[in-house]
């Protein structure tokens, strides 16, 4: 009996090691680097609870940008509604660096599952003051709906925003 | 009055006459007295660049038996590096076939010792535009003598050469550029201060320009391939004689991630076009509204060290390293201590992690603790003072 519970105790342990939400300083690693790419297969091993941390991250104001642009980024690789929600919030109402990144992950990541909620986004992003961020949104929308791509392009004042978005 | 007259017109006519036979007669003056224009095979399209003993020739090419396009072109005695450069519009993949030296030697050819076969893109090829830089590390001189070349369908070829005395240390001037409207000339001086810094320490003198602002909405970010049209306009701004910078508020679309990149290794030079510049992102390197300086020159002065023709020491995986024989090379096999089969700075630190060229910066705790990336290795150093840029 005794045996069975160090051996129960042990396996709730190496259970536990395994789903762990990876540290902080784990996910920053690899977030670091001059020329960087977003490394699938790296920030998968991480394991599930890796938004909650890549959240923090993309949200800390105190950070340097470069780790908060690619944390929003490496979202995309973990579709929960926590990131589907944070994306969302960041797209709508961040800069406009970070609001065309938080597009950029909710379409990487949510396409496939949601495609009518990025696609609710993007018509809402398509009124942006940026106009790089109604570009990336316009030119979403020119394959997804193109009689609505049509009437932006009817509306947007700039030329080259409407040359841009025809890209 | 007449028999005068022609006794006067006769003498002037043969004074004349010997003149112009003494010209033809005159021994050759050898290489050194003759002019660029006469020993190369150039047309008439030539730039001085201001300030620099460099000249742009564009070089007439003629089809041979072998179907490549053929030119070559002189250096001088007092030749001290050149790039030369091949264009093609539409941004199709373009590359040299060979470049033989006057003794012979094909540097492109995998055969030959040394070579820059796939060092150099004018033997990788790239779209739009390729070229081969001469010297790209002291085991290569510019030659004086005859170079040959051989290449694929272009629409022009073209030499910036540099002559003049053999360098000790070096001048270049870089003309900064900001676009956008969050940032302005103020928020980068500490940035390019440490950038100067980087290089002075290393033996070459910077110029740097007064900042110009580009506030077009439309050039605020900018993707970081060189051949998108809208970066190709932006970057195509650059002033000819100088290494340009252009410190965009960001970069769009795949390039999210980028905190700068060079149009080459090297880039253009001497000529206003595409390839003529560097892109650094501003809103990558800012924390709240403040851009971090120190990692802000370093990541300048890295892609300046690109377009100006200098590797990464170490790239990525640890299997592949610059040319450069005295640069320190971190092996996957020793140093990749985590096993994710990518070199940190942290674990080449003494192994090149220090180098400005160093595929990677330190990590932000290091950066914290006051690392930084300032160095740059004798041969290194070499590579920037013989630039056609510098003087």
């Amino acid at each position: 009996m005794k045996n069975l519970f160090i051996i129960c105790i042990l396996f709730w342990n190496l259970t536990g090691i395994t789903v762990a939400a990876p540290d902080k300083a784990q996910v920053m690693e690899l977030l670091e680097g001059r020329h960087w790419e977003l490394d699938v297969e790296s920030f998968q091993l991480l394991g599930e609870d890796t938004d909650k941390v890549l959240i923090e991250i993309g949200g800390d104001t105190s950070l340097i940008n470069y780790l908060r642009f690619r944390a929003l980024d490496a979202l995309s690789l973990f579709p929960t509604e926590n990131t589907a929600s944070f994306l969302e919030l960041y797209a709508e109402k961040s800069f406009a660096p970070l609001a065309r990144r938080g597009f950029k992950a909710l379409k990487n990541g949510f396409y496939k599952t949601q495609p009518q909620r990025v696609k609710r986004l993007a018509a809402r992003l398509l009124k942006h003051p940026n106009a790089h961020v109604r570009i990336s949104a316009a030119r979403f929308m020119r394959s997804e709906d193109a009689p609505r791509f049509k009437r932006f392009l009817n509306s947007e004042s700039d030329s080259w925003v409407r040359k841009e978005a025809q890209k | 009055m007449y028999p005068s007259l022609f006794l006067i017109f006769f003498f002037i006519s043969t004074a004349l006459f010997l003149n112009s036979c003494g010209r033809f007669m005159l021994k050759d003056d050898g290489v050194e007295k003759k002019s660029i224009e006469e020993l190369s095979g150039v047309s008439s399209v030539k730039t001085n660049l201001d300030g620099l003993k460099t000249e742009i020739f564009e070089i007439t090419q003629t089809v041979g038996s072998d179907g490549f396009l053929a030119g070559f072109f002189v250096v001088p005695e007092d030749g001290v590096s050149f790039l030369l450069s091949i264009f093609l519009g539409s941004n199709y993949k373009i590359k040299f076939y060979s470049l033989t030296d006057p003794d012979g030697t094909d540097v492109l050819s995998a055969s030959s010792t040394p070579n820059l076969y796939e060092a150099s893109s004018g033997n990788i090829g790239t779209a739009g535009y390729a070229n081969v830089l001469v010297p790209q590390s002291p085991s290569f001189s510019a030659k004086a003598g005859t170079w040959t070349f051989k290449a694929y369908t272009n629409d022009r070829v073209s030499i910036a050469l540099r002559t003049g005395s053999t360098p000790s240390a070096a001048t270049i001037v870089v003309q900064p550029y900001i676009t956008g409207t969050t940032w302005s000339a103020g928020d980068i001086s500490a940035a390019l201060s440490v950038m100067s810094g980087i290089y002075s320490a290393n033996g070459i003198t910077l110029t740097i320009n007064s900042t110009i602002t580009i506030s077009d909405t439309q050039y605020s970010a900018v993707s970081g391939t060189f051949t998108d049209s809208t970066t190709s306009a932006l970057v195509t701004q650059g002033s000819a004689a100088t290494v340009n910078l252009f410190f965009i508020e960001d970069y769009s679309g795949s390039w999210s991630g980028i905190l700068g990149n060079a149009a080459g290794i090297p880039g253009s030079m001497g000529i206003a076009n595409s390839w003529n510049g560097v892109l650094i992102s501003l809103s990558a390197h800012a924390s709240g509204a403040t851009l971090k300086s120190q990692l802000l020159g370093e990541t300048a002065a890295h892609e300046m060290g690109h377009q100006l023709g200098l590797f990464h020491t170490t790239e990525t995986g640890g299997t592949v390293f610059d040319i450069l024989t005295d640069t320190a090379e971190c092996l996957n096999s020793t140093k990749d201590f985590d096993r994710n089969g990518k070199m940190s700075a942290e674990e080449c630190e003494g192994y090149g992690g220090e180098n400005l060229m160093f595929w990677t910066a330190w990590n932000t705790s290091s950066r914290s603790a006051g690392k930084k990336q300032e160095t740059l290795s004798s041969h290194q150093q070499h590579v920037l003072k013989y630039s056609p840029i510098a003087k």
